[in-house]
């Protein structure tokens, strides 16, 4: 049975390779077709921040590039410059932007003035996902820029009490400054991101990967229900007759569906190194598991239903809507509030999770 | 031998009621019935799959059950099909083809063809190998000359009486007269009764 099975994998795989192939060029182009739809200006990010920085420090510039490169924001906010303050209101106005964020012009030389200026923060009232993200940026913007203001205004003051040139001051912020985006950057997260997303240190591609994958592993059922026989009451007879337990032949089926769904994987792999995506080599072994499991609930699920077609319907049906309320199909954020709350109880979030995990680290 | 006493089957209606058939060493029982009329049932009985509600079936040798739907898997060969379901190998396998039942259903001369380039008529006689190369003792085939061709029906015929004459006994639902002239005892299923025929009636008019 095994010798003949490994034959029935090797025929059938064309059609397995011709299903992934389309559906995944399918997916492919869903995925272009949505990041122009859902992302402007090409940059893949869930959500554009405008902001305006004015020339007068390097200051501002790092604390900048601070917060855009951050894991927790990089892939999920894109930070465009624009040149007035006007122009940051007016994107927000327009929502071409979903916040603004307005560095005043005396910002750095402020700080060595005692003066403490503000930074501004502009948005609209927003839907819960833009909420959500003028939250995240301007407790990321306090917690960067505060620490900025601290050091700077110690640095003032100490100078002030030792009689030490103000102007020097200056330096020992500088250096301090230095010091502590340092600390920071170590730090990962400089906000707690989890009240919105636990997986948000991913960026946004990343995690389509990971939910397109394991969407396509499940509509697999599609081909797979031609495979399974363990539904089709001839087989079934014929397997019993034969001495071969329903479990037998369960494992037998679910086993080869594994080594199919595991050698697409290997190809997707592949591609994937080619990509810019930091796919981790160790998913190869660390996926095992999950294909594993996927294939078994395939396998279950064409062995639940008389035909391949009720089996593609119903699984089409049933998983395209587990997946999105996973936020697989579009980010959790983007669900209504209601769904979001429930979230934590669709076992496919878990599996999303687990997958990114081992994929990406 | 094989006997069925007083068998009753029920699913949301009573399918089989108090059914006695008893059939012995080289005996072809046929099975007459409607759609619907419990023939395949009994088989599903007789073979084990199904249990009966109440009665008691004892089967004396190994059963081999030819479905209607034929249990053959489109992407293998004739060769890997009959490797699937057993732990034969491959000199064992070719050896019981050319064996007097095996060799009537022509199956060596198709042994290398994909079953999805096969003919309806090639399809249901690997369909009998495979499960004739289990070496059963009673053989239960529903609709076996079901969408077949005139050849194939008269292969399948042919080799009825062959397993006949080996001593094995055979269990035939269908609705083809042609295969009741094969049968020593043919038996009319209806409103879950079974009733033996005189054989010198035509199947039509028994069943209209």
């Amino acid at each position: 049975m095994i010798r003949a099975s490994l034959k029935r994998i090797l025929n059938f795989m064309p059609f397995v390779i011709a299903y992934f192939l389309v559906l995944g060029l399918t997916a492919l182009a869903f995925s272009i077709l949505g990041e122009n739809v859902l992302f402007k200006d090409g940059s893949f990010s869930a959500v554009k921040v405008a902001y305006y920085l004015p020339n007068d420090s390097s200051l501002n510039e790092t604390g900048f590039s601070f917060i855009s490169h951050m894991e927790s924001v990089e892939g999920s906010v894109s930070f465009v410059e624009y040149d007035s303050e006007d122009e940051v209101r007016k994107a927000v106005e327009d929502t071409e932007a979903s916040a603004g964020l307005i560095i005043p012009e005396n910002f750095a030389s402020g700080l060595f003035s005692g003066e403490n200026p503000e930074v501004e923060v502009v948005f609209k009232s927003a839907d819960t996902f833009d909420e959500h993200v003028v939250a995240d940026v301007m407790l990321v913007l306090a917690n960067d820029l505060g620490v900025g203001q601290a050091s700077v205004q110690s640095s003032y003051i100490l100078c002030d009490e030792y009689d030490i040139d103000p102007n020097h001051s200056r330096q020992i912020a500088e250096d301090v400054r230095i010091a502590e985006l340092a600390y920071a950057m170590d730090r990962f997260h400089a906000v707690n991101m989890e009240t919105i997303d636990d997986i948000s240190s991913y960026s946004l591609a990343q995690k389509i990967t990971c939910s397109a994958l394991i969407y396509i592993f499940i509509l697999s059922v599609f081909v797979f229900a031609y495979f399974c026989k363990g539904s089709n009451p001839a087989f079934v007879v014929k397997a019993k007759l034969s001495g071969i337990s329903p479990l037998r032949l369960f494992t037998t089926e679910a086993l080869s569906v594994w080594l199919m769904m595991y050698v697409v994987f290997v190809l997707f792999f592949v591609g994937l190194k080619f990509t810019e995506m930091d796919i981790k080599t160790s998913a190869v072994f660390f996926m095992v598991p999950v294909i594993l499991l996927l294939a078994v609930m395939v396998t279950g699920i064409c062995y639940l239903f008389k035909t391949p077609v009720s089996a593609s319907y119903i699984s089409f049906a049933f998983f395209t809507v587990l997946m999105y309320t996973a936020g697989g199909l579009l980010p959790i954020e983007f669900l209504p509030r209601f769904l979001q709350k429930w979230v934590f109880l669709n076992p496919l979030k878990y599996l999303i999770d687990f997958t990114l995990g081992v994929m990406f680290g | 031998m094989v006997n069925i006493d007083n068998v009753s089957m029920k699913y949301k209606k009573t399918v089989l009621n108090e059914v006695n058939i008893t059939a012995q060493k080289g005996e072809c029982i046929g099975l007459l019935g409607l759609n619907g009329s419990g023939k395949s049932t009994l088989l599903s009985a007789i073979a084990g799959i199904k249990k009966p509600a109440s009665g008691r079936i004892k089967v004396e040798g190994k059963t081999g059950f030819v479905t209607q739907e034929n249990a053959l898997i489109d992407e293998l060969n004739a060769y890997d099909n009959l490797l699937m379901w057993t732990s034969m190998k491959k000199d064992e396998i070719m050896s019981a083809l050319k064996g007097p039942e095996l060799s009537m259903l022509k199956v060596s001369d198709y042994i290398n063809v994909k079953v999805r380039n096969m003919s309806g008529g090639m399809k249901k006689r690997l369909a009998l190998a495979s499960v004739l190369i289990t070496g059963p003792d009673v053989l239960l085939m529903d609709e076996p000359l079901a969408a077949l061709d005139i050849p194939a029906k008269n292969d399948i015929l042919k080799f009825i009486d062959v397993f006949k004459k080996g001593g094995g006994i055979i269990f035939i639902a269908s609705h083809d007269e042609s295969v009741f002239d094969h049968c020593d005892k043919v038996y009319h299923l209806k409103d879950g009764k079974c009733t033996l025929l005189d054989k010198s009636k035509r199947v039509s008019e028994i069943v209209i």
